[in-house]
């Protein structure tokens, strides 16, 4: 399992091992449960229990407005700003020749589809992959296929955090934020 | 910033490194000389503290290497500060590192996002006898210099060549796809924003450090050599016909951008990025001509030692503190004048560490704390008579 070493794994196993039966049993049902019904949703690929997800569901929401990211934990990141109303775009992962995975492993094609539907037309994307190598690589390739359809895309801001002590990796953010100033 | 703080290690510990099991140890702000025979494990102390500083072995990149035979994970903890003999805080640093999830480094026991975050914080300078290669051997070596001195000055530098080198790997793996026709050419395009913005830093960084060392190396090495010989060192970056060897970081993305074109159909053939910084050189010249063929061997040695004298006064000018310097064994390659001279430049510059197996040859500095180093202990020793 990703994050869990091999110690951590065996105190885990002894805490199954040594509780009351019921703890282990619950904890496989609730895995069982979770593998059957939990899917990826069928318009925005966030994982989800009913399709289409709440998000693509809802009478509520932007759907002028899509906002693209890697995992479906950026999508729960994102909503809990509240400042979004749009909708998402989750690529389940991004691109990393090194890893083995190209495009083509990526649910692309998935938001290229919905760019094109005439039914509710998307005037913006925003790329909000990870401000990692992959990340920005992902947001260029994507930016390059999305331009040429004539919609709007945009790319979340990196800069100075608000507050808060500007910590080492911070001075990496400032110097470069110093670096490529602007006019003003 | 004060031009006179100098870093000092107070207390060096280690777990299951190298040929250590367990070692705490307190060392002198200035000059500590560390001796014992051969095998003894005075290396692996500079080593520890050089892993600390720049956040690998300078020996090896196996770090299952450090680990105490039979072991599987190991700990490097040094307390250092500006000054901490005057009553100045100090600052804790570690490193520990386990089989499975590789190492892991903590400042003050807060954990670093990613070991390249350490560098900046114990700043060194790290001399080898086998530095030699520095001028015989390859480019590498000489961008490894430069590459380790501009991250311990700038956590932006530290993270320009990380991520330059990142999406390097990632450019060269997509062109290796595109010749067996896995990827599609113009995938390559999408690494090139960010090799040509972290590369521009890179380039501009190296350009005008080099320009800064220059003096300061030639100045060192006079003050060594006492010689007549004139040091020189140049950049030279592998942009291909495009050298350009000022400007700022527009044009520097300008040269790189065009070479990348350029260089674009025999990158597909060979699989490999061909320009950009990842091939620059740093030459080191003798009297105009490259050190590697003109000069004796004591000659190529004092040059290594100017650079590494160089680096020094530029970490301590950029950064303020001055860096600990690591000496490992260079008196018995030196001639009597200029290990003189070496030692008229050892004392009275902040915190050194130096090893040697015959302390006879150093019973001359004034103010040196001795250590015995064997078989895994370090003892303090009163001071000679
Ligand atoms: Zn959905």
């Amino acid at each position: 399992m990703p994050g869990v070493g091999p110690k951590t794994a065996q105190r885990f196993a002894f805490f199954l091992l040594n509780g009351p039966p019921e703890t282990a049993l619950g904890l496989a049902s609730a895995i069982t449960e979770a593998r059957e019904r939990v899917r990826p949703c069928s318009v925005c690929q966030n994982l989800t229990d009913v399709d289409p997800c709440p998000v693509c569901a809802s009478a509520h929401r932007d759907r002028a407005v899509i906002c693209v990211v890697e995992e479906p934990k950026d999508v729960a990141a994102m909503e809990k700003t509240r400042e979004y109303r749009g909708l998402y775009h989750v690529l389940q992962g991004a691109i990393n020749p090194l890893a083995g995975v190209g495009p083509d492993e990526l649910r692309v094609r998935e938001l290229l589809a919905r760019i094109g539907q005439r039914e509710s037309p998307v005037h913006e994307v925003i790329l909000a992959t990870d401000p990692d190598v992959e990340g920005d690589a992902t947001a260029h390739y994507l930016a390059r296929l999305l331009r040429p359809l004539g919609v709007r895309v945009t790319r979340i801001a990196r800069g100075v955090p608000e507050g808060g002590d500007l910590d080492y990796v911070d001075q990496v953010t400032l110097g470069r934020a110093l670096v490529g100033r602007a006019d003003w | 910033m004060n031009p006179s703080g100098a870093l000092a290690v107070q207390t060096l510990s280690l777990r299951d490194f190298r040929s250590y099991t367990r070692l705490e140890c307190a060392f002198a702000p200035g000059l500590n000389v560390l001796h014992g025979p051969n095998g003894a494990g005075k290396t692996n102390l500079l080593e520890a503290l050089a892993l600390l500083a720049l956040g690998r072995s300078p020996r090896t990149s196996r770090d299952a290497d450090l680990v105490r035979s039979g072991q599987s994970t190991f700990a490097i903890r040094v307390r250092f500060g500006v000054d901490p003999a005057a009553g100045q805080a100090t600052t804790t640093l570690e490193v520990t590192y386990g089989e499975h999830r590789g190492k892991r480094a903590r400042l003050d026991g807060q954990v670093l996002p990613r070991m390249v975050d350490v560098y900046g914080h114990l700043l060194a300078v790290y001399f080898a006898p086998d530095d030699l290669w520095l001028l015989k051997g390859g480019p590498a070596g000489r961008r490894q210099l430069l590459d380790r001195l501009l991250a311990q000055c700038s956590p932006l530098y530290a993270d320009s060549i990380f991520r330059y080198r990142h999406a390097l790997a990632q450019r060269n793996q997509t062109l290796r796809d595109v010749r067996t026709r896995r990827a599609g050419a113009s995938l390559l395009a999408i690494w090139e924003p960010q090799l040509v913005q972290y590369g521009a830093e890179v380039l501009r960084y190296r350009a005008s450090a080099v320009a800064e060392l220059e003096p300061l190396a030639a100045a060192a090495y006079h003050r060594l050599a006492a010689g007549a010989e004139e040091l020189q060192i140049r950049y030279r970056p592998a942009l291909g016909a495009g050298d350009g060897w000022t400007g700022d970081e527009t044009a520097w993305a300008d040269h790189l951008r065009e070479a990348f074109r350029e260089h674009l159909q025999a990158d597909l053939a060979t699989g490999m990025t061909g320009r950009g910084p990842h091939r620059d050189d740093l030459e080191v010249l003798l009297e105009g001509a490259p050190a590697r063929v003109y000069g004796s061997q004591g000659q190529q040695r004092t040059a290594i030692l100017a650079l590494k004298f160089a680096e020094r006064e530029y970490l301590a000018l950029r950064t303020g503190r001055r860096p600990l310097l690591l000496v490992d064994d260079v008196f018995s390659e030196l001639d009597e004048p200029r290990r003189r001279g070496l030692q008229e430049r050892l004392q009275g510059g902040g915190q050194v560490f130096l090893t040697t197996a015959d302390p006879r040859q150093l019973q001359g500095m004034v103010g040196a704390s001795f250590f015995r180093v064997l078989q895994g202990s370090v003892v303090p020793e009163e001071p000679h008579a």
